[in-house]
């Protein structure tokens, strides 16, 4: 962070003195969007438009604009609390949203809570995508799609989508929490073009 | 005959129009639905009410500009039932179009063919 508490100019105290260290450091670090908290159906429709206004200000090609919400649709989906379908605690449900935009690209990030217990299967499957090539990828999606099983929340043919649409390989980590929760965070990066 | 499907597009659905009598077929514009499966229901019933008598020739113009993966079996579905007339004798054209900066949606027509026995043609749009 840049913000320099011990600035002779700083005397604003409480609550107040979060907004411009915040600031800054969004400016710093180019972050274009930020959430914070559960992403509901309302909240998806709300982001994406914002990031369309977001994008155009940020002078994004029509074409790195549609993959960076193609690939945020997706992302959105893997933090997506469905109210009606769902029972998850306050904490479980809240997740982050982040869109940093770099020189060569833009980096979408989600961050939420998992069971500890999901790991294991979870990142057997961003393992097995990210070890394919563009062949594959195409090869294993078609597969994907043609198959009668449903799946629920961060799809593998989501992740595939995201995968063959930014045409890079899907950054992830696990962060053991505590011995019940995992904190997980998914990263993808659209070039600029 | 069938009565007209005519579902206005919103920013999260697409717009659909089907209408046998004027030989209307087409679906175009967003479909990133959380509840794809309950959006593409009523379609894929009206395509059941349509593949009883259809046409004698079928032209469907698929014009999306973004689409979710949750729809995309969806749309498979869709193609399905296009693809069930087709195979009954009747003739059947699906035209996939894609914006000419567009090389997901061109991938994801030839994903479509790959799967199809029924004809789908790709075509792009150019910008003026």
């Amino acid at each position: 962070m840049i913000f320099n508490t011990n600035d002779k100019n700083y005397h604003i105290s409480g609550p107040l003195q979060f907004s411009y260290p915040c600031f800054i450091d969004m400016l710093s670090n180019n972050l274009i969007f930020m959430y914070r908290g559960i992403v509901t159906s309302d909240l998806v429709t709300h982001v994406l438009q914002i990031m369309e206004e977001r994008l155009e200000e940020d002078k994004a090609s029509k074409k790195t604009s549609k993959k960076v919400f193609n690939v945020m649709v997706e992302c959105l989906r893997n933090v997506y609390f469905d109210e009606i379908s769902e029972e998850k605690s306050e904490f479980e449900a809240t997740a982050i949203l982040i869109v940093k935009s770099e020189e060569d690209g833009y980096l979408v990030s989600t961050g939420n809570y998992l069971k500890n217990t999901e790991v294991d299967a979870l990142k057997n499957r961003l393992d097995k995508i990210n070890q394919m090539d563009g062949e594959k990828l195409k090869v294993y999606y078609q597969e994907l799609l043609a198959s009668p099983v449903a799946e629920k929340g961060l799809s593998s043919l989501g992740m595939i989508d995201i995968a063959r649409k930014s045409k890079q390989k899907i950054a992830y980590q696990f962060q053991t929490v505590n011995e019940f929760f995992t904190f997980f965070t998914l990263e993808a990066k659209v070039i600029k073009k | 005959m069938l009565k007209p499907l005519k579902i206005e597009p919103t920013h999260k659905t697409p717009r659909v129009y089907l209408e046998p009598e004027t030989n209307t077929f087409e679906l175009g514009g967003r479909s990133i639905p959380e509840d794809s499966v309950g959006f593409y229901k009523p379609i894929l019933e009206w395509m059941d009410a349509y593949a009883e008598n259809p046409n004698p020739k079928t032209e469907f113009k698929f014009e999306l500009e973004y689409f979710n993966t949750s729809s995309s079996k969806n749309i498979l579905e869709l193609l399905k039932k296009l693809e069930a007339i087709f195979n009954k004798g009747n003739e059947v054209h699906i035209i996939w179009y894609y914006d000419e900066d567009d090389e997901d949606m061109e991938e994801t027509g030839e994903d479509y063919k790959a799967l199809l026995q029924v004809p789908l043609e790709l075509v792009m749009k150019a910008h003026y």
